[in-house]
C-alpha cells in the first residue's frame, strides 16, 4: 500500500462518520433543523391552499365536494389519533376497546372535516399568511439516555387569516415529528386550542352521558353538518 | 343614571372584590395542561345559559340577522366604532392600573382623536395616526394583579360567559362609559345590544358547527380566550404543549381503574 493510499483511510473514515451523524440528524436526532421548519410549513400551507379553493369553489363544489378535497388534506396531515387520545385523557383513552378506539378516531376525522367543509363556504378575499416559524425548546434530554424514549420534536408554526372589513384571526398550528413525518396536533385560534376546548367539552359529556353518549352526539353533529343544519 | 345608581354599583364592585378575596377567587384549576375549568356553579350556570340561548335564537339572532341584511357595512362599521369609543374610557384606565404607562397615553390620545376628528368616534381615524385599539379590562386587571379567574359565571341577559375575576368589569365598563349617565341610555343601549350580537353571528356559527355540548364549548372557549387577552395576544408557546406532556392533566372524573 502506497503513502496515498494510507492516507485516504483515515480520511474515508473522517467521511463515513460524518455522513453517518448527517444521518442520525436527519431522523434519529431530536433537534430541530432548517429542513423540519421548511416541511412542518408547507404541511400548513397546502391545508391553506386547499382551503382557499374550496373557499373560491364553494357553491360549486357544495358541502360534499368541499368536504371530498378537505379529506385527504386531514387524513394525511393531522395524527388524529394522537389528538384523540390526548383530547379523553391517556388512561380514559386505553380503557377503551380497540373496535371503541377506531370508531372515535373515524368519527372525531369526520367531524373535523365536517367543520372545514361548512365553516369555509364562500371567498371573500380572504388571505392566509404565515408569520413565524418557531422550533419549541426539548423538554428532556438529548440525545435520550439509554433506556429513555428522546423527547418529541415540535414546531408551532403562526399564520393569520386576513379578511377584508374585519379583525384577521390568528391561526397557529402546532406540529410534532412522528415516526419520520411532522403531523399538526392542534390548531390554536385566537388563542384558543381546539385540543383544550374539545377535552374540557367532552368530558361534560363523558360525565352525563357516557362515552357511547358522546359517540352519538357527535353522529348527530355530522349528519346535522351533512344536512346543512348547524342547530 | 343618578348618583345614586352610581353608588351602588361602586358598592357592589367592592363587595364582588371582597368576596372574591374572601373566598379564594384566586385558586383556580383552570390551567394550560388542559385542566378541566372549575365551574362548581354549573348547576346554576347552565339552566341561565340554556335561558339566554332559547331567547336567542327567537329574538336576538334573528333582530341581528335582519339587522345585519338591512344596514350596510359601512354604517355597522361605524356603529361598532361609536360604542369601542364609548367604551374607551375603561380601556384607558386599566392600560394605566395595568403598568402599561406608555400604552394608556397612546390610548387616551385615541379617544381624544376618534372623539373629535372621528365624529364621536363613528370613524376611527386613530389608527392610522399609529394609535391602535387595544383590549383591556378590569378582569384583566385583576389577573394582571395576580388574582385566578375563579369560578367561572354564566351572568344572563346583560353579560354572558364570565368569571368572579371578570364579573366587577361590567361595572367599571358601566361606570366609565360616558352615556351612563344620559337619559339616552337605554336606546342606545338597544342599538349597541343588536349590534353586539351582530358581531358575534360569526362565532356563534362556529359554536353551533362544532360543539357537541354549547354549554362547555363556550365556557372552554371563554376561559381560554381571557387567558390570551390577559397576555395581549402573546401567549407563551410552552403552554401549548403541556396537555401533550402531563399525564396528570387527565380529568380525574373519567378515569376508570
Amino acid at each position: 500500500m502506497n503513502t496515498k493510499k494510507i492516507l485516504l483511510i483515515p480520511i474515508l473514515f473522517v467521511f463515513v462518520q460524518l455522513s453517518a451523524h448527517a444521518q442520525a440528524g436527519d431522523d434519529g436526532s431530536c433537534q430541530v433543523t432548517d429542513t423540519d421548519l421548511a416541511a412542518a410549513s408547507s404541511i400548513v400551507t397546502e391545508l391553506h391552499d386547499t382551503l382557499i379553493t374550496i373557499m373560491k369553489d364553494a357553491e360549486k363544489l357544495g358541502y360534499q365536494g368541499r368536504y371530498a378535497q378537505v379529506e385527504p388534506v386531514i387524513q394525511k396531515h393531522y395524527n388524529t389519533p394522537l389528538i384523540v387520545r390526548t383530547v379523553l385523557g391517556n388512561r380514559f383513552w386505553d380503557a377503551l376497546s380497540e373496535a371503541q378506539q377506531n370508531e372515535f378516531i373515524r368519527i372525531f376525522q369526520q367531524l373535523s372535516i365536517g367543520t372545514y367543509a361548512d365553516r369555509f363556504d364562500g371567498f371573500n378575499g380572504e388571505q392566509f399568511v404565515e408569520l413565524q416559524r418557531t422550533a419549541l425548546p426539548l423538554r428532556g434530554q438529548c440525545p435520550a439516555p439509554a433506556g429513555k424514549e428522546p423527547p418529541a420534536k415540535r414546531i408551532l408554526i403562526k399564520t393569520e387569516l386576513r379578511r377584508v372589513n374585519d379583525d384577521p384571526v390568528s391561526l397557529e398550528y402546532l406540529q410534532q415529528y412522528i415516526d419520520g413525518q411532522w403531523y399538526i396536533i392542534t390548531v390554536i385560534a385566537n388563542g384558543v386550542n381546539d385540543l383544550s376546548l374539545k377535552r374540557g367539552e367532552y368530558s361534560d359529556v363523558i360525565k352525563k352521558k357516557g362515552f357511547d353518549g358522546l359517540v352519538e352526539d357527535i353522529k348527530t353533529k355530522i349528519n346535522n353538518l351533512e344536512k346543512g343544519s348547524t342547530e | 343614571m343618578s348618583q345614586k345608581y352610581a353608588l351602588s354599583l361602586i358598592v357592589k364592585l367592592v363587595l364582588l372584590v371582597t368576596f372574591c378575596s374572601l373566598y379564594g377567587c384566586a385558586t383556580t384549576r383552570t390551567d394550560d395542561a388542559g385542566a378541566v375549568t372549575f365551574d362548581p356553579f354549573e348547576p346554576a350556570n347552565r339552566p341561565f345559559y340554556t335561558l339566554d340561548d332559547t331567547l336567542d335564537k327567537t329574538f336576538m339572532r334573528p333582530i341581528a340577522e335582519t339587522y345585519v341584511k338591512i344596514t350596510p357595512t359601512p354604517v355597522r362599521i361605524g356603529v361598532t366604532n361609536f360604542f369601542d369609543n364609548l367604551l374607551y374610557p375603561n380601556v384607558i384606565v386599566n392600560s394605566f392600573l395595568q403598568g402599561k404607562l406608555k400604552q394608556s397615553v397612546s390610548d387616551t390620545a385615541r379617544f381624544v382623536f376618534n372623539s373629535t376628528l372621528g365624529i364621536g368616534g363613528l370613524l376611527d381615524v386613530a389608527t392610522d395616526m399609529g394609535l391602535p385599539m387595544h383590549d383591556e379590562d378590569f378582569g384583566q386587571t385583576l389577573a394582571v394583579w395576580g388574582f385566578g379567574s375563579g369560578a367561572y359565571l354564566y351572568i344572563p341577559l346583560i353579560e354572558g360567559p364570565s368569571s368572579f375575576r371578570d364579573a366587577p368589569d361590567i361595572a367599571t365598563r358601566l361606570l366609565l362609559n360616558p352615556f351612563t349617565y344620559l337619559p339616552a341610555f337605554w336606546p342606545v343601549s338597544a342599538l349597541k345590544i343588536i349590534n353586539s350580537r351582530a358581531n358575534l353571528l360569526d362565532d356563534t356559527t362556529i359554536r353551533d358547527e362544532a360543539a357537541v355540548d354549547p354549554y362547555s364549548f363556550t365556557r372552554e372557549a371563554y376561559m381560554q380566550q381571557r387567558e390570551y387577552l390577559i397576555h395581549d395576544g402573546e401567549l407563551p408557546n410552552e403552554g401549548y404543549e403541556d396537555i401533550f406532556e402531563d399525564e396528570d392533566s387527565d380529568d380525574p372524573a373519567l378515569i376508570i381503574e
